[in-house]
C-alpha cells in the first residue's frame, strides 16, 4: 500500500508540471489524429502472403521449419481428406483460411497499438532525454543470459530461433528505452519469450476486447521480464554477483555448483530471508552489498511488491531484471478506440517506475552504493 | 553386530562434524589474511599521509606522533592460530583506526591541508582503503559468527575440544565509526 501511495504522488506532480501537461495534450492531438486516419481495412493493404508466411507464423513459431511442417501437414490433410470425401476437403479449407484470417485480423487490429505506443513512449523518453525504439537494435542481451537472470529456457528460444543471428529481428524483445537518466547511462528492454508471446495472440483471439494489459484473462499470465541495465563507473572489479530471490532450500546450493558462484553470507536478515546472493569472490562482493545497499535493495523489493527483482553485478555495469505476470508499456487497440487517454499514464507510470530504480539504489556517481 | 553399527556410526558422525569444524576455522584464517592484506594498504598508506600533514600540521606533533605509534603497533607479528594474539591484533588496530579518525578531524581545522591535492587524494585512497578494511571485516565476522557457533553448540564443543579448536575474537567496530554521522561538522 506504501508503495502505491508513493506511486500516485509521484504521478500527481508529474500531472502538475506545466511541460508534462503539454506534452500530454501533444499526445492526445497526436492520437486523435492517427485515430482519424487509421482503419483495418489500410491496414489490410499489403500482401496477403508475404505478412503470413514472413511475419506471422515465422514470429509465432520462430524456426522455418515449423512453418515447413505446418505447410506439408495441411498439404497431406488436404489430399487425405479429399480421397476420404470432397465434403471433408471443404471443410478443412475453410477451417484454414479462417485460421489465417483471423491471424491477418488480429496482426491488422492490434497494429494500431504498437503505434499509439510509439507515440507515447518516444514523446515521454524524449520529455526525459532518453531516446525510444520498438525494436532493441543494439541491446546486449547475452550478459542477462551468461549471469543468470534470464530463464534457462530463454537461451533455448532466442539460439534456437531463425532470428538469432539478426539483432534487428529478434522478435523477443521489444521497447528498448536508451540513454542517459540521473547522469547514469541506461539501457531497458522487454524481454517477452515465445509463451508470452503466443499468449497474448491467443488472450486477443479469445478475450478480444476485454484482454486489457492481459489482467482481465483468466489464465495465470505468462511473465514478461524487464531488463534494465546501469553503468555504474565507480565498481570496478568486483567480479561476477548474482541477487536471486530465495527459491527454497535446495536450489541455492543446486545453482552455486553450476556456474562456480560462492553463497554469500550477509549480515542483514531481512535481505538474506528474501535473497539468495552469489558471488566469485567473497570479499569484493561486499564492496556493493553493503548494508546501505542491502537496505537500498529490500525497499526496491517493496516498491515493486507482487514482481520478482533480480539482479547481477557483471565489470561496471548493474543488471536488473523484473519478472512480471503483466506486459508492460501495452495497451489493448480497444482502449485506444474509446478515446479515454488515462491509458497514456499508465503507460507513463511503467517507464517512471522502472526508473525510479536509480533513485532508490541511488546510483549516481557521487555516491557510492 | 548392531552396536558396531551404531559405534560405527556414531564415529562417522564425528568424523563429518570434525571435518566440518576444521573447514571453519580454515575459513576464518582465510579471512583474517584477508583482513591482514587490507590492513596492509592502510598501514603502507600512513606515512605519505603523515609526509604531507606534517608540512602543514606543524604544532599537532601529538597527534602524528600518535598515529605512528599505534601504527608500529599494529604493524607487529602475531600468531593468526592464537586467539589472544589474534585478538591483541585487531585491537591495535581498532586503535590505529580511531587515532585515524582523530587525525582527520584535527585535520579538518587546516583548510591549506584540506584544500592541498596530494592531500585531497590520498584521503580519497584511504577511504577506499577503509572501505576495502570494512568488506574484509564483515567477511570475517560471519566466518568467525560460523566457526563460534560450532564451536560453542553441543555436542560440536566435545569434539572441538578433543580437536583443540578454539572460538575466534570479532573484528568490532570503533564506536566512533558506529555513531551517525553529523553532516554539519562537514559544513
Amino acid at each position: 500500500m506504501k508503495n502505491q501511495a508513493a506511486r500516485e504522488s509521484k504521478l500527481n506532480y508529474f500531472l502538475e508540471d506545466a511541460s508534462f501537461k503539454n506534452m500530454l495534450a501533444k499526445l492526445h492531438k497526436e492520437i486523435n489524429f492517427l485515430l482519424d486516419n487509421h482503419s483495418v481495412q489500410e491496414e489490410g493493404t499489403f500482401s496477403f502472403s508475404h505478412y503470413i508466411m514472413k511475419d506471422a507464423l515465422n514470429t509465432i513459431f520462430g524456426k522455418k521449419i515449423v512453418l515447413w511442417l505446418l505447410v506439408i501437414f495441411f498439404e497431406v490433410s488436404f489430399f487425405l481428406a479429399l480421397l476420404i470425401s470432397p465434403l471433408y476437403s471443404v471443410v478443412l479449407i475453410i477451417f484454414i483460411f479462417l485460421i489465417i484470417g483471423l491471424l491477418f485480423y488480429s496482426h491488422a487490429k492490434n497494429s494500431i497499438n504498437h503505434k499509439v505506443k510509439e507515440i507515447i513512449l518516444s514523446s515521454t523518453c524524449m520529455h526525459l532525454g532518453l531516446s525510444y525504439k520498438q525494436r532493441p537494435q543494439k541491446f546486449q542481451y547475452l550478459d542477462f543470459l551468461d549471469t543468470g537472470l534470464l530463464p534457462p529456457f530463454a537461451r533455448a528460444e532466442i539460439e534456437g530461433s531463425s532470428f538469432h543471428n539478426d539483432p534487428k529481428k529478434i522478435s523477443y524483445y521489444e521497447d528498448f528505452i536508451y540513454g542517459t537518466y540521473n547522469d547514469i547511462p541506461i539501457e531497458i528492454a522487454e524481454f517477452v519469450g515465445l509463451e508470452g508471446k503466443i499468449s497474448r495472440s491467443i488472450d486477443r483471439f479469445f478475450n478480444g476486447d476485454n484482454a486489457v494489459f492481459g489482467v482481465n484473462s483468466k489464465r495465470n499470465p505468462p511473465p514478461s521480464y524487464i531488463l534494465c541495465r546501469f553503468q555504474i563507473p565507480r565498481v570496478v572489479g568486483v567480479g561476477r554477483i548474482r541477487i536471486e530471490n530465495c527459491q527454497g532450500l535446495i536450489d541455492p546450493f543446486v545453482s552455486s555448483f553450476s556456474d562456480g558462484l560462492e553463497i554469500i553470507n550477509l549480515e542483514s536478515l531481512n535481505f538474506t530471508q528474501k535473497f539468495t546472493v552469489y558471488a566469485e569472490n567473497q570479499i569484493k562482493s561486499r564492496y556493493i552489498l553493503t548494508p546501505l545497499f542491502m537496505e537500498r535493495f529490500l525497499e526496491l523489493n517493496q516498491y515493486f511488491l507482487g514482481d520478482r527483482i533480480e539482479a547481477a553485478v557483471d565489470q561496471n555495469e548493474l543488471l536488473i531484471c523484473i519478472t512480471s505476470r503483466r506486459d508492460h508499456f501495452e495497451v489493448h487497440p480497444a482502449v485506444i478506440r474509446s478515446r479515454d487517454y488515462s491509458y497514456i499514464i499508465n503507460v507513463i507510470d511503467d517507464l517512471y517506475n522502472i526508473l525510479k530504480i536509480t533513485e532508490i539504489l541511488k546510483l549516481d556517481n557521487q555516491t557510492r552504493i | 553386530m548392531i552396536v558396531f553399527a551404531v559405534l560405527g556410526g556414531l564415529l562417522l558422525l564425528m568424523y563429518f562434524w570434525y571435518v566440518s569444524l576444521v573447514g571453519k576455522k580454515n575459513r576464518a584464517l582465510e579471512a583474517l589474511s584477508s583482513i591482514d592484506v587490507q590492513l596492509k594498504k592502510r598501514h603502507d598508506l600512513l606515512p605519505n599521509i603523515l609526509k604531507i600533514a606534517k608540512k602543514f600540521m606543524d604544532h599537532e606533533r601529538e597527534v602524528l606522533s600518535k598515529v605512528t605509534e599505534m601504527r608500529n603497533l599494529a604493524h607487529r607479528s602475531y600468531d593468526r592460530t592464537n586467539p589472544d594474539d589474534v585478538s591483541a591484533h585487531l585491537e591495535a588496530e581498532q586503535g590505529l583506526q580511531s587515532a585515524m579518525m582523530q587525525f582527520f578531524a584535527v585535520a579538518e581545522n587546516y583548510p591549506e591541508l584540506k584544500a592541498n591535492e596530494n592531500m585531497i587524494r590520498a584521503q580519497e585512497t584511504f577511504e577506499e582503503v577503509e572501505g576495502h578494511i570494512s568488506a574484509a571485516r564483515r567477511f570475517y565476522n560471519a566466518a568467525v559468527t560460523s566457526l563460534n557457533n560450532a564451536v560453542e553448540i553441543f555436542p560440536g564443543n566435545l569434539i572441538a575440544n578433543m580437536a583443540n579448536i578454539t572460538a575466534m575474537p570479532y573484528f568490532e567496530m570503533e564506536e566512533i565509526e558506529k555513531k551517525p554521522v553529523d553532516a554539519a561538522d562537514y559544513l
